[in-house]
């Protein structure tokens, strides 16, 4: 039962704790709470540059009758599916490389895969424009000095999603490698001096003892992934612009598009009520996902 | 207790800093601002009238004469403009901004209106200013439009009871043909000749395939990764017959028909041939730029400002214009134009309005009109101000036909035109990528872009 004089104790016993997250919280509150509540309250409004009117729940009834957005869900969830797997598959193999090296090697190596992290989205996404350009892109001159046809990287919609999900991913696993090594370095090696007493290879130790003991970093990773990818908007933005014809566009870029280049400030808001009601869920879902599987 | 007092001082340092850091910016503005009021009330009758310029950062406008060191950097001529109407209207602050319509939209502008900081005056591109004059943004000035003015302006750019813009310059679009790459490939017979510059598509076809591939060039190309450059495809859907409304009606379209699908045909033929530079919706007008420049392209769908660029090429390059090609049967198209112009929004002070439309005046006058029509290798929309034009031999030419064949009416007046360009671009990327054939693609155009006209 709630004990309201026992919570206002505990505060007032810790209220020098309170104080000094002041200043935390009210960026938090100008910055961020205000203006989702802005945005939720601007769903409910047609509103372009200049004008808003009441429109009640006229801009949730026009996204779900509209095609293109229901295509970027789709595409959302595609990119999730190809990217998510991606960066833990190929973060934990990286680091499970690094991190039998000297201490200067991983460290160099370290940096050097979280280096497109700290460069970001934009710049890396520019260099992969020409790196898939149809006509002098490096890629293609590659190709044909191989022997082999150019590919349309960009120009295909499926093959442009899969580019979009290798660019993404040159940027978004150096975090994921940085904390795999931390957390590979915090598994006992009693464990595996113990397992390899008992004949198990270094393959089955990694299966049996690495993976399990590194579940609340996956855990981890695969939630803070799964919200960035679902607002994956940069790569898109640069190397295809949505298409073609909006065969790579995500649920963030066409809310931008919907605000930015239409206007349509209320119908983006709701574009972006349904993100957030999506976003909680499926990270709902993958906390609860996991646990079931610690469990197990 | 030492500990108790410590921490209280280093929580209201905390409290306070963050305030502070916050309201720094107003006590300076507070103070800025006090101060420029105690400047202003020294000068009250000379500064009274505060004026925001926006402008199309055009990229050939620098480097103006004169101004050299001043104009450096696309959209740098408006603060000279600014400074330079500010001697002559001394109780006016006019506070430049440039806009960057990369991708050919209207993003930036829509952000600042948004976000309170609306133009008084605006140069830019029509279609793009046409959206905020059909949000009722845009004064109509046609009150201050002498009958000596309207009579000196072009005939159907300036209109009678309603003016909501000042026209700058039009810029036709045109195939401009890289002379060089055809003398080399030995096909120069088989372009136009200069007296009508006028093909058919077949002469057309017989053309790229006689340069295509050839001195590490493509015959052509097209580009729909986004809107920029749109236009510039117009005139190989008007050589079929088709077009997007109906004589000025721009309540619906009538895109949809035999001769859109004929003129997509042949367009996405051209693709799936090889006789243009492959995946057009990979590429923009960027990439046009640039293969221009570099010999890459032998006809480019551009405007007449590429014979400048061909002159300051590494390896400068004789240029050609001719206009783009009929179907057989089919009369010559008629040439599409964008203009640029410049227009005042809605002002409530009327000495505020007075002095934008002033502003607005001086920016299309003899002053800077010829010196921004030249830097973009334009057409003057006045005949006062034509003596102080230089049209090469080739821009000439391009106006002879265009004076022929008259002006392509492509919608751009119309308020929605910068909402249904989106569909013209989705259309060309359905047909190009091929998701959809003409057929059905035209169907679904026409349905989503009469929605967006009822809207």
């Amino acid at each position: 039962m709630f004990n309201r004089a026992g919570v206002l104790k505990e505060i007032k016993k810790n209220r020098w704790g309170y104080y000094y997250i002041i200043p935390g919280y009210m960026i938090f509150l100008f910055f961020s709470l205000v203006p989702m509540i802005s945005a939720i309250r601007l769903s409910f409004f047609k509103a372009n540059i200049v004008r808003e009117s009441w429109n009640g729940i006229g801009n949730y009834v026009y996204i779900f009758n509209d095609m293109v957005f229901i295509k970027g869900i789709k595409n959302t969830i595609m990119y999730a599916i190809l990217i998510v797997p991606s960066v833990i598959i190929l973060s934990l193999f990286i680091a499970s490389i690094i991190y039998p090296m000297s201490n200067r090697l991983q460290s160099l190596y370290r940096g050097v895969f979280y280096l497109p992290a700290v460069v970001g989205g934009v710049i890396i996404s520019s260099v992969w424009v020409w790196i898939y350009h149809p006509i002098h892109g490096l890629l293609n001159s590659i190709l044909q000095l191989l022997g082999f046809n150019p590919v349309l990287w960009l120009a295909d919609s499926k093959i442009a999603l899969i580019s979009i999900c290798i660019t993404v991913l040159t940027w978004n696993t150096g975090t994921s490698i940085i904390l795999y090594v931390a957390g590979i370095g915090g598994i006992s090696k009693e464990l595996y001096e113990a397992a390899y007493i008992d004949g198990s290879s270094h393959i089955y130790s990694f299966f049996k003892i690495t993976i399990p003991l590194l579940k609340p970093v996956t855990v981890f990773i695969l939630t803070t992934q799964l919200i960035a990818v679902f607002q994956i908007w940069e790569a898109i933005y640069m190397l295809t612009e949505g298409g073609p014809y909006y065969g790579t566009t995500s649920m963030v870029y066409y809310l931008y598009q919907t605000a930015f280049v239409s206007g349509k400030y209320g119908v983006a808001s709701a574009q972006g009520m349904i993100l957030l009601i999506i976003i909680v869920a499926v990270t709902l879902i993958s906390l609860r996902v996991s646990k079931q599987i610690g469990e197990k | 207790m030492l500990k108790r007092i410590l921490s209280a001082i280093i929580a209201c340092i905390l409290v306070v800093s963050f305030f502070t850091a916050c309201s720094k910016k107003g006590e300076t503005e507070s103070t800025a601002a006090a101060k420029a009021e105690t400047t202003a009330a020294e000068v009250t009758e000379a500064k009274n009238i505060k004026l925001k310029l926006f402008g199309y950062a055009n990229t050939n406008w620098v480097n103006f004469e004169g101004y050299e060191f001043k104009t450096q950097n696309a959209g740098d001529v408006f603060s000279v403009i600014a400074e330079e109407f500010t001697k002559e209207n001394p109780n006016v602050e006019i506070e430049a901004v440039a806009i960057n319509a990369a991708g050919g939209g209207t993003q930036q502008l829509d952000t600042e209106i948004a976000a309170g900081n609306m133009p008084d005056v605006l140069e830019d591109n029509q279609m793009r200013a046409s959206k905020y004059n059909g949000m009722g943004l845009i004064e109509n000035i046609a009150a201050y439009i002498t009958q000596e003015e309207k009579d000196d302006c072009l005939p159907g750019l300036l209109g009678n009871d309603v003016i909501w813009r000042l026209p700058l310059f039009v810029t036709p679009q045109c195939l401009v043909v890289n002379k060089s790459l055809f003398e080399k490939a030995g096909a120069l017979d088989l372009l136009p000749k200069p007296d009508n510059r006028e093909w058919t598509t077949d002469e057309f076809v017989k053309a790229l395939k006689a340069v295509n591939k050839k001195n590490n060039a493509y015959s052509t190309m097209f580009w729909a990764k986004n809107q920029s450059g749109d236009a510039t495809m117009f005139g190989f859907l008007w050589g079929f017959g088709a077009k997007f409304f109906e004589a000025g009606d721009y309540s619906k379209t009538v895109f949809n028909s035999p001769e859109a699908v004929e003129a997509l045909n042949f367009m996405n033929g051209l693709v799936k041939d090889g006789l243009t530079a492959p995946a057009p919706v990979a590429l923009t007008d960027d990439d046009m730029w640039a293969m221009w420049q570099d010999q890459k392209i032998a006809i480019a769908p551009g405007y007449p400002v590429l014979e400048k660029l061909a002159k300051e090429a590494k390896e400068p390059f004789e240029v050609y214009f001719v206009n783009y090609p009929h179907a057989a049967g089919k009369p010559n198209p008629a040439v599409t134009t964008f203009g640029e112009g410049v227009s005042v929004f809605k002002q409530t002070d009327k000495d505020k309005k007075d002095m934008a439309v002033k502003l607005a005046k001086y920016i299309t006058g003899e002053k800077w009109a010829p010196a921004l029509v030249n830097k973009g290798s334009a057409f003057s929309t006045r005949k006062s101000l034509s003596p102080k034009i230089q049209l090469t031999d080739e821009g000439k030419a391009v106006a002879g036909y265009m004076e022929k064949n008259g002006l392509m009416d492509f919608g751009a007046n119309s308020p929605k035109y910068s909402d249904f360009r989106i569909k013209i671009l989705n259309l060309m990327q359905q047909i190009y990528s091929g998701t959809k054939q003409p057929v059905d693609a035209l169907k679904e155009f026409e349905t989503e872009a009469n929605k967006l006209l009822s809207e």
